[in-house]
């Protein structure tokens, strides 16, 4: 087979930031362990709350069933904060410019870092998933409501990749790409049903909620 | 200027004053030939890398205008960005990926072909001695070999004007020859150099013409030699055996060829021939005091170098005569109190 073909530009450099995050292996290992730390710790500490009759009544078995996709949520928003402190790095180290410089589209670099964001993430939810299964959690929705969990969070991951991408540009500050990403990120979960069932909240957190519309 | 269409880099008038008012451009202009190594050099900050990224279309001007290969930088900076490669001062490699993946990767978005990428990536390798390096991570490479890279970076899809800003900073002495070698030879292929460096003894080498930029105005622009011969050339020191011979010699070196300027000094001084190439008036001077009988204890050579233009173009003497445009200049530095240096 001829291989004597054009590269999409795009492709190539979702493919380089890819391998870029798998040749990190402190990297790979973090995402990896992170989640299944916070699921094991998560999943300990609020186990009184599935006790609860408000809990009972949404209908969960487990916290962990409860909180699977609030912490599938949380590990794609690491991953973008991740992917906009890559974006400063390229721009330090001088490759921006290298890819500034060549003719192609300027969407292409942002889509080859977020195409990569998104198979990553992809990757790290289903892991999540799968771990959550092997520690008994069951999705209530069942196969259909996992893979529809697995493709709402990748998308929702690439808009905050985006954004993140944003900061990164526009701040062209590692620090503060990640500062201004975790005070965007980190109250917003809070307003979300995330950790607690929203019936749970305090009225005023509830109220916050409904006026912000999260998008979980 | 050869009978070819469009010079390959053509700057008018380019001015550039960053946020906050500091003018790091002035309003510089020059052209440069097809296949010609030209040279830019100057202090620190005295604009060379604005120059070397508005070219490149990293950066607009905020007056005047740029062409590369007749390409305006600004409204046809993606025609630009087809016929140029880049090496910055900061070494844009990917220290993740090999040091061949980087090079594919670089001919994969200049538009090379699959195979073609790898084919480059492998010939690069081996031109900068970077063979035994292909399968390691560029992050895991010495600095030198690192910015080797990068140059090589710069030449996989084989651009028609290739920008090196400060090329053969960080590298040792072998590498830097090498470069220039390779330079040269693309250079006779056709290829247009444009270059920065600090280093003006290689400039003298290799450059077909070098600009001197100061406080983001050019001052001169010539070929070494000719920038040399301005201030001065060489020069022949006479110490002689008999100082009752003074005079006598004065008048004797008085037709020597390519004198520019004598000066007879005091009992004890050297007689001192300013010339425009001390090499080439040294056998002369001796004949033409032998002729005399005139007894000579030695005769010391030294040729004008680029640093003696350099310094005498951007030192920190007030200037005796105003370069282009110094009113102007003087203007700008007045208003936002840019330090001359």
């Amino acid at each position: 087979m001829s291989r004597d073909v054009k590269v999409n530009a795009a492709v190539a450099l979702g493919a380089r930031n890819l391998l870029r995050n798998l040749r990190t292996p402190m990297l790979v290992a973090a995402s990896l362990a992170q989640p299944v730390i916070w699921l094991v710790l998560f999943s300990q500490i609020f186990r009184a709350l599935a006790g609860t009759a408000t809990f009972q009544r949404l209908g969960y078995q487990s916290y962990l069933a409860f909180f699977v996709p609030g912490m599938v949520v949380l590990s794609m928003l690491f991953t973008a904060l991740q992917s906009g402190m890559a974006t400063v790095t390229d721009i330090g180290s001088g490759m921006m410019d290298k890819l500034l410089i060549s003719p192609i589209r300027r969407s292409a670099i942002l889509a080859g870092r977020v195409a990569a964001d998104a198979i990553t993430m992809l990757a790290q939810a289903a892991i999540i998933l799968g771990v959550a299964l092997l520690m008994g959690g069951r999705p209530r929705t069942g196969w259909p409501g996992a893979l529809a969990l697995l493709a709402y969070a990748t998308a929702f991951g690439v808009v905050w990749a985006c954004l993140a991408n944003l900061i990164a540009l526009r701040t062209r500050n590692a620090e503060l790409t990640m500062v201004a990403g975790l005070f965007l990120t980190l109250p917003t979960l809070f307003l979300t049903p995330a950790f607690f069932p929203k019936p749970l909240l305090p009225g005023w957190l509830q109220a916050a909620a409904a006026a912000t519309r999260p998008p979980t | 200027m050869p009978a070819q269409a469009a010079p390959a880099i053509e700057a008018e008038d380019l001015v550039r004053v960053y946020p906050g008012g500091k003018t790091a451009l002035g309003g510089v202009s020059f052209a440069v030939r097809r296949g010609e190594i030209f040279g830019f050099l100057g202090p620190n900050g005295s604009g060379k890398t604005t120059a070397v990224r508005i070219l490149v279309t990293l950066l607009r001007a905020t007056r005047g205008a740029a062409r590369v290969a007749g390409f305006d930088t600004a409204r046809e900076a993606h025609r630009v960005r087809r016929v140029i490669g880049y090496a910055g001062q900061s070494v844009g490699v990917d220290d993740d990926l090999t040091a061949s993946e980087n090079l594919a990767v670089t001919g994969f978005i200049h538009g090379l072909r699959h195979d073609e990428s790898w084919r480059r990536a492998a010939e690069l390798l081996e031109v900068f001695s970077l063979a035994d390096a292909g399968n390691i991570r560029a992050g895991r490479l010495s600095g030198g070999l690192r910015r080797r890279l990068d140059l090589a970076q710069a030449l996989v899809h084989r651009p028609e004007v290739l920008f090196l800003d400060e090329p053969t900073t960080g590298l040792d002495p072998q590498s830097r020859n090498a470069l220039w070698d390779q330079l040269r030879g693309l250079s006779r292929d056709g290829t247009t150099v444009f270059l920065t460096t600090q280093y003006l003894e290689e400039a003298d080498r290799a450059c077909d013409r070098v600009a001197i930029l100061d406080g983001g105005r050019l001052v001169r622009v010539g070929t070494p030699a000719s920038l040399k011969e301005e201030v001065g050339g060489g020069r022949l020191a006479v110490t002689l055996g008999d100082e009752a011979d003074r005079s006598r010699a004065v008048r004797a070196l008085g037709s020597l060829p390519g004198l520019v300027r004598l000066e007879p000094g005091g009992a004890g001084d050297p007689v001192v021939a300013h010339v425009r190439d001390a090499r080439a008036s040294a056998a002369p001077a001796a004949g033409l005091l032998g002729a005399e009988g005139i007894g000579v204890a030695a005769l010391d050579q030294a040729q004008a170098s680029l640093d003696d233009v350099f310094l005498r173009y951007t030192g920190d003497r007030p200037r005796a005569e105003p370069a282009l445009a110094g009113a102007v200049s003087s203007v700008f530095a007045a208003a936002h109190g840019r330090r001359r240096r």
